[in-house]
């Protein structure tokens, strides 16, 4: 199968006061045709930062980003607005990422008109299709997005992302600023739609149970690296990296039978600036040894699943 | 809709009366004796109050207004100069249009460059441009416009020679007036735009509109200066009210035959007809001024004109289940 968005060793680093800002540091992934791969982790740990760069609203510092297996790292102005319509991103707010001068057509209809590909006649019937399509009542197409609610509202950002049929769109949290019932509805929605159209996401997000839900795959990340990834299953099985352990069992238990065991972490949260080389969750982590100190690689450990730590033999007892 | 201009309207001649009253007040306690600046000072106290009796001055305070009130309100005629013994109606109908052209050109000039001053200050945040337009704000906001106003006097008329200080007859003698008022102006409306773009340079919508592939000029122009401007085009508007009332200094720098300067002469020789006429009519144009900024609100922002739309197409409906 071949990778519709791959990254190459991709960085992104800030320049701040007191230092450099590790917010992406050498994430290599690769997402399949039609397939779903969460990204999780803490908040401040690059998720959002990560997504950014693949859609090209940052400028990542270092590495490769491939569409199609086609180079996209470095794009001008013309190949920008091409890449654009390949690949998209729905973001997380959806109350501020509207523009409240603009209807909700207006909204939608921007980027039809913007790539020229639709005739005037077109542009009607094309966005009556994205309303359908996402679930938007007709009769709110002249509304404004102050007076939807946060459900609606997102859907008009799910059907903006979907309108010039992109390959792949990045999920910036689409779900964290609503609430459960709805949560669950956009959820269903992305789903269908990536069925119907075979689309590639990336969804970023905090919440582990919809990742489950939604992904074929996850990726953990932690100060900007990816500590571990694997086939979604498998991870909520199978956890090998320290911090995925501890992640995982801070997910609530409905079974009073059976409480999970959580794994507590200790500690501050190390600084992503100027980070040391070595093990970037060391200072937290219950097996620490010298041995953590080096510079760790990311292996795979048993087929598609991988893990960033020097020791996750000896922790793990796979020996 | 209509409902709403015509309160706003009722309401606008209340103020207008409300004005009346208060400056007609004002000027009967104030002190000095018109009788006397006519005369001089070396009238008998017959003749005084000869003259008193003429102007109508000696009757009970309430018996002049009343007087006022309904010469003004009920006959339409604002009286005679004091002094010039024009009428007031006519004076007025001479200056205004000198100093409205006078307010516009200057609000005019003021917002073309101002506003796309304070653009450019937000969109090179901390850089340069931000950083001299800044200053250039600071500066200008600082000085005294009449200072200003002397110094252009000075160097454009004295040294240079090519406009003229005072009068008015050719395009040439707006020239100073608009310039010395307007760059006060200019710096208050391009600091006030740089901190309402800055407000929105940031906002998610913006992302999204860069997300949907629309060119970054079109990002600042079609995107961040609708929402950023709505609070500068207030702030132009009640500027423009200030510039009807406000050119006395101007007026009186420049001998410019204004509104402001028949104002300010007639408040140095008590002629308080005139006085009365230019404070109405300044109070009828700032009320009528608002009015259309409020106005022009719903065709700026559509979250206030979609409340009016609902609200006329819900009475339709009613209506026609009836």
């Amino acid at each position: 199968m071949s990778a519709v968005i791959e990254t190459k060793n991709l960085k992104k680093y800030f320049s701040v006061p007191g230092g450099v800002l590790h917010a992406v540091d050498d994430v290599s992934i690769s997402i399949e045709r039609g397939k779903t791969i969460g990204v999780v982790g803490e908040s401040g740990c690059g998720k959002s930062t990560l997504g950014l760069c693949l859609v090209h609203l940052h400028e990542s510092t270092d590495g490769q980003i491939f569409l199609n297996g086609e180079d996209v790292t470095d794009l001008n102005k013309r190949q920008l607005r091409k890449f654009r319509e390949k690949a998209q991103i729905v973001f997380q707010d959806p109350y501020s990422s509207l523009n409240p001068r603009m209807t909700v057509d207006e909204i939608i209809r921007e980027p039809l008109i913007l790539s020229r590909r639709y005739k005037k006649g077109e542009l009607d019937d094309r966005v009556d299709e994205l309303m359908e399509l996402t679930g938007i009542e007709e009769r709110l197409a002249q509304s404004y997005p102050h007076e939807l609610d946060g459900g609606c509202r997102q859907r008009i950002g799910i059907a903006r992302a979907l309108s010039l049929d992109p390959e792949f769109i990045v999920c910036d949290e689409p779900v964290s600023a609503l609430d459960v019932s709805i949560q669950a509805q956009i959820l269903n929605l992305l789903m269908d739609i990536q069925e119907k159209s075979s689309l590639t996401l990336m969804f970023v997000t905090h919440d582990l149970s919809v990742v489950r839900h939604i992904s074929n795959s996850i990726c953990v990340m932690y100060l900007g690296q990816v500590v571990e990834m694997s086939p979604t299953e498998e991870l909520f099985l199978n956890q090998l990296h320290p911090y995925t352990k501890a992640l995982m069992s801070a997910v609530p238990s409905i079974d009073i039978h059976n409480p999970s065991q959580r794994v507590m972490l200790s500690g501050e949260l190390t600084s992503p600036i100027n980070p040391k080389p070595g093990c970037r969750f060391k200072d937290r982590c219950v097996y620490a040894t010298t041995a953590c100190e080096e510079p760790q690689t990311l292996e795979e450990i048993t087929p598609g699943h991988l893990c960033l730590c020097s020791r996750v033999n000896e922790i793990n007892q796979l020996v | 809709m209509l409902r709403y201009v015509l309160q706003r309207l009722l309401m606008t001649i209340f103020v207008i009366i409300a004005a009346a009253i208060l400056i007609f007040t004002v000027m009967y306690f104030v002190p000095g004796d018109p009788a006397k600046i006519i005369l001089g000072p070396e009238a008998t106290a017959a003749d005084l109050a000869d003259v008193r009796h003429q102007l109508g001055i000696d009757r009970p305070f309430l018996v002049q207004l009343g007087s006022f009130m309904y010469n003004t309100f009920i006959k339409f005629d604002m009286g005679t100069s004091w002094f010039r013994n024009t009428s007031v109606f006519g004076g007025m109908l001479e200056r205004i249009p000198r100093t409205f052209l006078l307010g516009f050109l200057s609000i005019v000039l003021t917002s073309l460059v101002g506003i796309p001053m304070g653009v450019n200050a937000a969109t090179h945040h901390r850089k340069w441009q931000d950083k001299g337009v800044i200053s250039f704000a600071m500066v200008f906001m600082s000085v005294p416009e009449f200072w200003v106003a002397l110094l252009f006097i000075i160097f454009f008329s004295l040294r240079l020679n090519i406009l003229p200080s005072f009068g008015i007859g050719s395009w040439k003698n707006y020239v100073l007036p608009i310039l010395s008022g307007a760059l006060a102006g200019i710096g208050g409306i391009a600091r006030y735009t740089r901190s309402c773009v800055l407000e929105v340079v940031h906002a998610d919508y913006i992302t999204t509109a860069r997300a949907k592939g629309v060119m970054e000029r079109k990002v600042i122009y079609q995107h961040m200066l609708p929402n950023a401007l709505i609070p500068v085009l207030t702030n132009v508007g009640t500027s423009f009210t200030r510039c009807i009332g406000g050119t006395i200094v101007m007026e009186k720098i420049f001998s410019f035959p204004g509104v402001g300067l028949y104002l300010s002469d007639a408040i140095a020789s008590r002629d308080y007809p005139v006085i009365r006429g230019c404070v109405i009519v300044i109070a009828a144009f700032t009320a009528i001024l608002m009015l259309l900024v409020d106005l022009s609100y719903g065709y700026v922002d559509p979250r206030i004109k979609a409340q009016y739309v609902k609200q006329s197409t819900k009475k339709g409906k009613i209506k026609n289940v009836a």
